[in-house]
């Protein structure tokens, strides 16, 4: 129980909501017995649903599968009407949880089971108690209750070995993500070097062909690793957990135009911010690369001679909405959707460089927090990224 | 105790990748202070260069570097291993080890720190970065910084 974080606190809240109650205990245990009696009936009806369907029928080669899982069939139905519902009970609860994991039986047919001999049971004890139908009607929904709470805790162990397990996978991903990218840049670093030796020790012999040749191999080299990077980032994003804390955007951008100080100097661009930026609940990190990449991406794709970027936010009913409009080169109406594929790029590497993951990454991290990123543009007018981000944090 | 006479600092370079080693050495070559550079191709060679020991037997074979840059990616002994031998050793964890390699992962890099690694650098793809950081090694190192006696 531990393991999942559950407490015999978190047992009795459960049991307060489906309303189990110290007169239901009594009830079971007053039927003490009443399942081991009818236990063989119950667990064959159970063996032999297993059996009906193919899938559960495959789960069933191994005679050691069959025997324990038989055991510990009997071993529930004799503890329900014990009327010892403490932490030992509910343990087992979950360890019959972990055996269903092992063997591979998954939830959608033990709740089956649990349906199954609710459906024997009921009858079972309206019978026994026909003379006093009140008391009978008690017990059916006394052992209802129990099943329910049996069912959950079984239901939540499956889950949480399911998570672990997944977990797990991520891990090994991220792995192969690092390790891929890590030696891939080795090559490269190789590549760029050489041919700039190259250039620098052979000048002599050189004429400006060559050296164009070995100047767009540093080139190639320098752009694949900046794709790695980029794969890197977004690699990141899918297995890192967001640090979600309270953010000062007006910091994030002053950050950021610092990042940004060589660009926006060279361009002589004028960054203007049109109103008092909130504070967003996020990863500062995050945020930080998605306003970076969308002022990047204003200021590079712009052949004004006065680039101006306007940054802006406003409350739209529970989200908030920033846009970062610019006086660009504006997008064809054609290709607004397609921009925020990776690696999707509209314009030829040698009139405006980049890898094309920018949107990519920046879509990825808005969607995380729950938001929509769009853009509104013509070409020759200018474009407006709009995004937006919730106010208020579900957990 | 004088400052560091600059050009005898000795630096050993802990690296198994051909193309790395002489590109750390063009670097090096073409940097301020003409440090000579010392090459072990492996974690074990490392390791008996700094004891003396197998073909470094010898002192005089292996004379104390003033500085260790080590890569972390290396066959036989890792990278990880020779910083923490070199750390834990009483005679050798003066020597300041910089630790250059292409890993960025967040576990390497606290980990390098905890084992007490002096500056923990990414290598870069281009050249010109990686001159630029050799630069600032030399320039931080060696003409700024006052290294623990010991060394040359």
């Amino acid at each position: 129980m531990k393991e999942l974080g559950i407490d015999m606190e978190e047992i009795r809240q459960r049991m307060a909501f489906v309303d189990f109650s110290e007169r239901d205990v009594r009830l079971l245990s007053e039927m003490k017995g009443f399942g081991q009696n009818h236990a063989d009936r119950l667990v064959s009806a159970f063996y032999n649903h297993l059996l009906s369907f193919e899938e559960t029928r495959a789960l069933l080669k191994d005679q050691s599968i069959i025997d324990r899982l038989k055991k510990s069939q009997e071993k529930y139905l004799l503890e329900i009407f014990e009327g010892n519902y403490n932490e030992a009970y509910f343990e087992g609860r979950l360890r019959i949880g972990a055996v269903h994991h092992r063997i591979g039986l998954k939830p959608k047919w033990y709740i089956g089971t649990y349906c199954l001999y609710e459906n024997l049971l009921s009858p079972l004890i309206a019978e026994a108690y026909r003379s006093e139908f009140d008391q009978g009607l008690a017990r059916i929904l006394a052992v209802r209750k129990i099943f329910r709470l049996d069912m959950a805790l079984a239901l939540d162990f499956y889950f949480h070995r399911i998570t672990a397990q997944l977990g797990e996978k991520i891990r090994e991903m991220d792995d192969f993500v690092h390790v891929v990218s890590h030696d891939l840049k080795e090559p490269l670093r190789g590549i760029e070097a050489f041919a700039g030796f190259l250039i620098e020790d052979y000048a002599s012999v050189l004429d400006e062909q060559g050296k164009r040749y070995l100047n767009i191999l540093k080139g190639s080299a320098v752009r694949m690793k900046d794709l790695i990077h980029d794969l890197l980032t977004l690699a990141s994003l899918s297995r890192k957990d967001p640090v979600l804390q309270a953010v000062d955007v007006n910091e994030v951008l002053s950050d950021v135009q610092l990042d940004l100080e060589f660009s926006i100097q060279q361009k002589k661009a004028q960054i203007q911010i049109l109103s008092l930026l909130p504070a967003v609940h996020c990863d500062p990190t995050q945020i930080r690369e998605v306003f970076k990449n969308l002022l990047s991406n204003a200021i590079k794709f712009n052949t004004a001679t006065l680039p101006k970027v306007e940054i802006a936010a406003r409350e739209e009913g529970n989200f908030h909405l920033f846009s970062i409009k610019d006086n660009g080169i504006g997008i064809d109406l054609r290709y607004t959707e397609r921009i925020f594929g990776l690696f999707e790029r509209l314009h030829p590497q040698e009139k405006f460089e980049g890898t094309g993951a920018g949107l990519a990454i920046c879509k990825k991290v808005i969607e995380r927090f729950g938001g929509r990123i769009w853009v509104e543009s013509e070409p020759g007018k200018g474009s407006a990224f709009y995004f937006t981000l919730p106010m208020n944090v579900r957990r | 105790m004088v400052a560091n006479n600059i050009h005898s600092v000795k630096i050993l370079l802990v690296e198994d990748n051909p193309q790395d080693i002489e590109i750390t050495q063009r670097a090096f070559a073409k940097g301020r202070v003409r440090n000579e550079l010392i090459v072990v191709r492996d974690g074990q060679e490392a390791l008996d260069y700094l004891y003396h020991r197998e073909m470094f037997k010898d002192p005089e074979t292996a004379p104390r570097p003033g500085m260790i840059l080590l890569d972390l990616n290396l066959p036989k002994v890792s990278g990880m291993e020779v910083l923490q031998q070199i750390k834990k050793d009483e005679s050798l964890k003066l020597i300041p080890v910089i630790v250059m390699t292409v890993s960025q992962r967040e576990e390497d890099i606290v980990k390098s720190y905890n084992l007490g690694v002096n500056t923990y650098i990414q290598k870069p793809v281009e050249f010109e970065t990686f001159m630029k950081v050799v630069n600032a090694i030399q320039e931080y190192w060696i003409l700024i910084a006052t290294l623990p006696p010991g060394v040359q």
